[in-house]
């Protein structure tokens, strides 16, 4: 039992040494249209996020909403529930940014290449979608859901 | 003399564009979750296929393989597990130097019988199936919370040489 006791002591010491600055990225963030939840975490070296809950879950057929705009037939009957929208994203501690990555917009089937900002407070993401070039995008800002 | 030369380079030519395909389907790939619950989860597990062991059941060199297409999917959940539990799945591959690459999904699995998968034709994993750090990666629905959940995913591969 003591040892037990001792080995939880020395996870919990021992934990916020593995973890990296990268890893602040990981956790639940709602987008500024509050309409899902998405959910990151890491695979890997590198940063994934799905989402894990929609305001709107079925379809006007009352099903699980797919991701039927999706410019691959074969993966139009996956749920949106679920659906990793952001890809591949790996941190880059000099500038402090989550980069290389994409995300997906499921309302058209599109794919922007992105990367993603911490601010200060360390619970908002500014997530910029964009094609080619960083200045030609869209910027959205995510707020950290916490456990009441 | 002339047309013994045509006839030469000319089957020089169409055997060089020549292209075989072997279809192989290959073992089970293990994948586990632990501590899962209701909603969207995650199993992974590191892709055991070789490319070595999949260029002898295709009869060629590991060298000669061109491109690796997804053709169809298995999965099985670790028995005990009740069906209606895994609502949808999505099998995927990454690996550190790879994008995630989305391969076979199924919403809903069916009631009863083998769970096959639809499979994305498009994607050439030859590179994911050369790379020793690529993962198996299979996205799950749940309807309810789990301690473990095992899936093996078995693929059958177009391979190109």
């Amino acid at each position: 039992m003591k040892k037990n006791y001792l080995f939880v002591l020395a996870l919990i010491i021992l934990t916020p040494l593995f973890a990296t600055d990268g890893d602040q990225l990981v956790g639940v963030w709602k987008p500024s249209e509050g309409r899902s939840l998405i959910k990151i975490d890491k695979i890997g070296n590198k940063y994934y996020g799905r989402i894990v809950w929609l305001k709107s879950p079925k379809d006007e057929n009352d099903e699980p909403r797919k991701d039927v705009n999706n410019p691959d037939e074969s993966l139009r009957e996956t749920p949106l529930r679920g659906y990793r929208i952001l890809k591949d994203f790996e941190y880059d501690p000099e500038e402090k940014l989550w980069v290389g990555g994409t995300i997906y917009d499921p309302r058209n089937g599109s794919t922007y290449d992105c990367k993603i900002e911490l601010k200060d407070d360390g619970n908002t993401i500014e997530v910029r979608g964009f094609i080619g070039a960083a200045v030609f995008g869209r910027t959205d800002t995510w707020t950290r859901m916490k456990k009441k | 003399m002339k047309y013994v030369l045509a006839l030469f380079v000319s089957s020089l030519i169409f055997s060089c564009g020549i292209k075989e395909v072997a279809n192989v389907t290959t073992k089970e790939v293990s994948t586990v979750g632990e501590f899962l619950f209701e909603g969207p989860n995650t199993l992974q597990g590191p892709s055991t296929l070789q490319l070595k062991e999949l260029a002898n059941k295709a009869g060629t060199d590991p060298n000669k393989i061109k491109a690796i297409y997804l053709s169809g999917a298995t999965v099985a959940f670790s028995p005990g597990i009740l069906r209606g539990s895994v609502e949808s799945v999505l099998v995927q591959w990454v690996s550190d130097d790879l994008p995630l690459v989305s391969v076979a999904t199924k919403s809903p699995l069916p009631a009863t019988g083998p769970i096959t998968l639809e499979a994305n034709p498009n994607e050439d994993l030859l590179a994911y199936l050369n790379d020793p750090s690529a993962t198996l990666v299979v996205d799950v629905n749940l309807t309810g919370d789990a301690d473990q959940l095992d899936a093996t995913v078995s693929f059958d591969l177009n391979i190109t040489y």
